[in-house]
């Protein structure tokens, strides 16, 4: 049954008349219509008929007129008046967009896909460059690291001699701290568990004032040598592992086989430092206060430093009071400390490091598909408006101004902006939570995202926009149509004369051209990030299995004990079923690096030493195992014991670079650089390949190999060559670990596969996500070109039909439509190559192996965009080809 | 042409006599000006509401809201007192013409 009340109102709603009274009227003059239609029903008219009967009746011109002389027009306050034609037109509209669901669940769809993702990196970027670090006063905040520029490293981590010697003669802050993570085991609890700590130097909570949920944190002066065994757990570790314990505080916990006193708890909300690419993944689990021992040389280097700047000074004067310490410590050590200094940097930029650079991208992405989504939005709202010519004409007759009419179609437009930015804010949140699973390591202060009353803000205003943007054209265009203009017109005009045509065309020209630009953004981010995963990391990776262990100082204090484990374990392990080799080493290929120390080269003169070069402990089935080459000289040996001469073995780029004309076979070495006179010469025996240490994306770094049962460490990764799929050792890797200590925990089972998979993450994530958006920008593109076509194919219904009425062959209209739509799509990939080739140097940071105009990528998209508007195309085409030239030229 | 001049000048009339033994509502009057002319004269909305709206105003009619047990509301017009009287001197002005004009031109309108 039609609804007679919304017909009459909405016809007579241009009156203006008072609330009440209009209502009053509409219901009477519906009460009216009703009666007349069961009248014509029970006459046994059909329903259609009669409906239209009854509407023809209903309002008329006159009608109008004749109520306006009666009715008056309610005069109210400009303010008044303007909120009562707002809400009219919002009622309006709302009917209106009621009345066409397939328009309007497409538009609300698109603005909700586009709002969704600009939320998303918003909230992103809103958390990440925006909020300051959830501390006090965090400007104040910096991190302090070691420089060299010989050796072209700005990050590296300082040495206990550096902290403390900073600690002595610092002036500028007013408080400071060292830190460095590890991985700690935790017995005597309810079963063996492996945890991440940090060790930290005593002003470490009180740098960050940080402070505790439970109990207290660290004290100054609490980190002397002789300092108690104290320890600080995260809320997580309390609740999980200790079921919540009330008594914590004071409890004896057991780490790494030492027994330590819980003196406090941190609040879930505190988990610095956060994971980066230079820690151990994941959350930190307990702090524990690091001894400083009074070093006896200057390196090794890796401990992390940040410091709180006293008020009213500046970074500047810090990091110059930096230098001076840094020149003078320069002074006192020469040899090791050669040209390198301290530098500083504020802490959210150190933590948020070059992601500004990744998100300004992002951020670019996602206007770009805002704005491909508004201009299709655009598109579908212009044909809708030409087809509500009549309406519009009939409003502007009755007396509505132009501005009214714009005014009422831009409310709509914003209606639907809402209803997006609706659906938007709840897209944007889901996207959110994929960006924490997927992103967890590429950006940094990830759990702080949230959608704020900022982000929500800013949806708001992208909605505005968009809905302005999407409204304005064609509010305006369709405000222009009189009555009698449009009743002049053919029915075929009636739905957009050659203005709105060209409107349309310059609209999917504006399209494909930023679709172009996301898709170059988009395929350069592929075509980089496969290349990286094709890099040959130096060593055979396929069938390779590897764990950590870490032993603990208690139960393993003497060397000898170290040796004995690992010796029996590399024995066992060697010894099992599907096993071609094993062996241990310090630190793993492609990025798990675990130290770098001094060294110095017999016979090189002082000043040549490299502070600091990856060195790695090992035994000899390391190399075997993961399938890195001896180019010169031979493997470690059996008999290569403490109680024998000290032999160390090189890899290819170290004998490069500090032997470059000779053999380095039989030359000598030691570590410790020269300030360790005593350290044994260590007898140079073997060459082998380079594998990275650092990464995929970096080039393979000079590093020296050592032999384990000549140099112990307590922590290792156990590497396995299996002869089929090294999955299925993994259970005998670990009784094998057991069967030698019960209480070891077997952490981190991976193969080597998984391992480079990892490596890998952060730009897997971020070509994930510009992916995402490339697809977006194509489905939009394209249905952006299929909608205009279709069109543009109705338009040309006549022409068309009189054409194959004079004898043209089906296939010349096929292509006529397709050169008209391909035309389009041409002029706008052009514009957008030219737009994509200075905007993509911007993403340069981000890329591996690629330039950022390569012109690969940039024709591959080219060539997809073209094909996919080429089958946008077709369909219309084909639809055009099937035109009966009768019907075309029947239909007037 | 002449039929549209005569139907908007007794139109008037027409509704002001329909309510006056009882109070009716709009539907209901056109269609007893429909029955009761045979068809000749035939009221649409759009030709019906915007006068009894001027009846109103002007006073000569009332409307009121009224409520039927399971029925949903309806506005039915009643004759007031000026109303009553505006009719008797049409009634009166109409007799007096149709006279003359079956004077004039030998109309019988009895």
């Amino acid at each position: 049954m039609p609804d007679w009340s919304d017909e009459i109102r909405r016809r007579i709603s241009v009156l203006d008349l008072a609330p009440v009274r209009e209502a009053e009227i509409v219901e009477e003059l519906a009460q009216h219509a009703e009666d007349r239609y069961q009248e014509l029903l029970a006459e046994r008219v059909p329903e259609a008929e009669a409906a239209r009967t009854v509407l023809a009746e209903l309002v008329d011109d006159r009608f109008m007129r004749d109520l306006r002389r009666v009715e008056p027009a309610v005069v109210k306050e400009p303010k008044t008046l303007f909120i009562h034609m707002l809400v009219q037109d919002v009622r309006y509209g709302m009917r209106t967009l009621r009345k066409q669901p397939a328009f309007t669940c497409v538009v609300v769809l698109t603005l909700a896909l586009s709002i969704g993702v600009n939320t998303a990196i918003f909230s992103v970027v809103n958390a990440v460059l925006l909020r300051p670090l959830p501390f006090p006063q965090s400007d104040q905040l910096v991190t302090v690291s070691m420089a060299n520029p010989q050796l072209g490293g700005d990050h590296m981590p300082l040495s206990v001699a550096d902290f403390l010697d900073w600690r002595a003669q610092n002036q500028v802050f007013q408080d400071l701290a060292a830190y460095t993570d590890n991985w700690f085991n935790l017995t005597g609890n309810r079963e063996p568990e492996r945890l991440k700590g940090v060790w930290v130097t005593a002003g470490f909570f009180s740098t960050l004032q940080a402070k505790p949920l439970l109990g207290r944190t660290f004290a100054a002066g609490e980190d002397a040598a002789n300092a108690d065994p104290i320890i600080v757990l995260s809320e997580r570790t309390w609740r999980q592992s200790f079921g919540s314990d009330p008594q914590i505080v004071g409890k004896a916990i057991t780490i790494n086989g030492r027994s330590r006193t819980v003196i406090g708890v941190m609040p879930h909300s505190f988990n610095f430092p956060a994971a980066d690419e230079r820690s151990l993944p994941g959350e930190v689990n307990l702090w524990i206060l690091y001894p400083l021992t009074p070093p006896t040389r200057r390196g090794p280097y890796y401990l992390r430093a940040i410091a709180r700047l006293k008020p009213d000074t500046s970074l500047q004067q810090a990091q110059s009071e930096l230098t001076n310490i840094a020149f003078r410590i320069r002074q006192d050590n020469p040899l090791t400390n050669g040209e390198s200094t301290f530098v500083s940097k504020s802490l959210k930029d150190a933590i948020v490091g070059d992601v500004g650079r990744l998100l300004f991208v992002l951020f670019g992405g996602v206007t770009f598909v805002l704005l491909i989504a508004s201009l299709n939005v655009a598109n579908l709202s212009l044909s809708r408006a030409a087809s509500r010519g009549s309406e519009i004409a009939i409003r502007t007759a009755l007396g509505a101004g132009r501005q009214r009419i714009m005014r009422q179609l831009l409310t709509e437009s914003l209606l639907l902006g809402i209803a997006g930015a609706i659906g938007g804010v709840l897209l944007g949140w889901w996207g959110i939570s994929l960006l924490r699973t997927m992103g967890s390591n590429d950006l940094p202060r990830l759990d702080e995202v949230s959608i704020d009353a900022r982000v929500l803000a800013f949806t708001a205003l992208l909605s505005l926009v968009s809905g302005l943007l999407f409204g304005l054209i064609p509010a305006w265009q369709a405000s222009r149509t009189g009555l009698s203009e449009y009743l002049r017109k053919a029915p075929q005009g009636r739905s957009g004369g050659p203005a709105w045509r060209r409107t349309r065309k310059l609209l999917v020209v504006a399209e494909v051209a930023l679709s172009i630009v996301l898709l170059a953004g988009a395929g350069l981010m592929l075509n980089s990030f496969l290349r990286l995963k094709r890099v040959s990391p130096g060593f055979a990776p396929d069938k390779i299995l590897t764990t950590e262990i870490s032993l603990p100082g208690a139960r393993y204090k003497e060397p000898a004990q170290i040796n004995a484990f690992y010796e029996q374990l590399i024995d066992r392990v060697r010894n099992l079923p599907g096993v071609e080799a094993a062996g241990i080493g310090m630190s793993l290929p492609p990025n798990l690096l675990a130290m770098s120390d001094n060294f110095t080269i017999e016979g090189a003169p002082p000043g040549k030493s490299d502070p600091s070069s990856p060195v790695v402990i090992v035994s000899s089935g390391y190399f075997e195992a993961l399938g890195i080459p001896i180019l010169a000289g031979r493997n470690f040996a059996e008999t290569d014991r403490a109680d024998k001469p000290r032999v160390v073995i090189i890899n290819e780029s170290f004998a490069h670079r500090y032997f470059p004309n000779e053999s380095p076979i039989g030359k000598r070495m030691k570590t410790g650089g020269p300030e360790r006179p005593k350290n044994p010469w260590m007898e140079i025996v073997g060459v082998v390949g380079d594998v990275k240490y650092g990464g995929l994306d970096t080039a393979a770094e000079p590093a020296y190999y050592e032999h384990y049962l000549q140099d112990d460490w307590s922590d290792t990764y156990v590497v396995v060559r299996s002869s089929s799929e090294p999955r299925l050792l993994a259970n005998d890797l670990r009784q094998t670990v057991w069967s030698l200590d019960k209480d070891l925990p077997v952490a981190n089972v991976h193969t080597m596969e998984d391992l480079l998979s990892d490596s890998v993450a952060r730009p897997r994530f971020r070509t994930f996500v510009f992916l995402v958006l490339g697809a977006l920008a194509i489905v939009l593109a394209v249905t952006g070109i299929y909608g205009v076509i279709s069109y543009l194919v109705s338009q040309r219904t006549r022409e068309i039909g009189i054409r194959v009425a004079l004898g043209a062959q089906r296939r010349s209209v096929v292509s006529l439509i397709i050169r008209q739509g391909m035309s389009l799509a041409l002029v706008g990939a052009m514009i957008g190559l030219v737009a994509a080739f200075g905007l993509t140097r911007l993403m340069k940071g981000l890329l591996y192996g690629v330039e950022a105009t390569d012109p690969l990528t940039f024709a591959s998209i080219t060539i997809l965009l073209l094909l996919v508007s080429l089958a946008a195309c077709w369909i219309p085409a084909l639809r055009a080809a099937k035109v009966d030239p009768l019907v075309a030229l029947r239909d007037q | 042409m002449l039929e549209q001049e005569v139907k908007r000048g007794s139109a008037e009339m027409l509704i002001l006599a329909l309510v006056e033994d009882r109070p009716r509502h709009g539907y209901e009057i056109a269609k007893l000006i429909e029955q009761r002319s045979d068809g000749v004269l035939q009221f649409h909305v759009a030709s019906l509401y915007p006068l009894l709206y001027r009846l109103e105003k002007r006073g000569l009619i009332s409307g009121r809201w009224v409520e039927k047990a399971g029925q949903r509301r309806r506005r039915f017009y009643k004759l007031t007192a000026a109303g009553q009287k505006i009719l008797n001197e049409q009634r009166q002005t109409w007799k007096e013409f149709f006279a003359a004009l079956d004077r004039v031109a030998g109309i019988n309108p009895g």
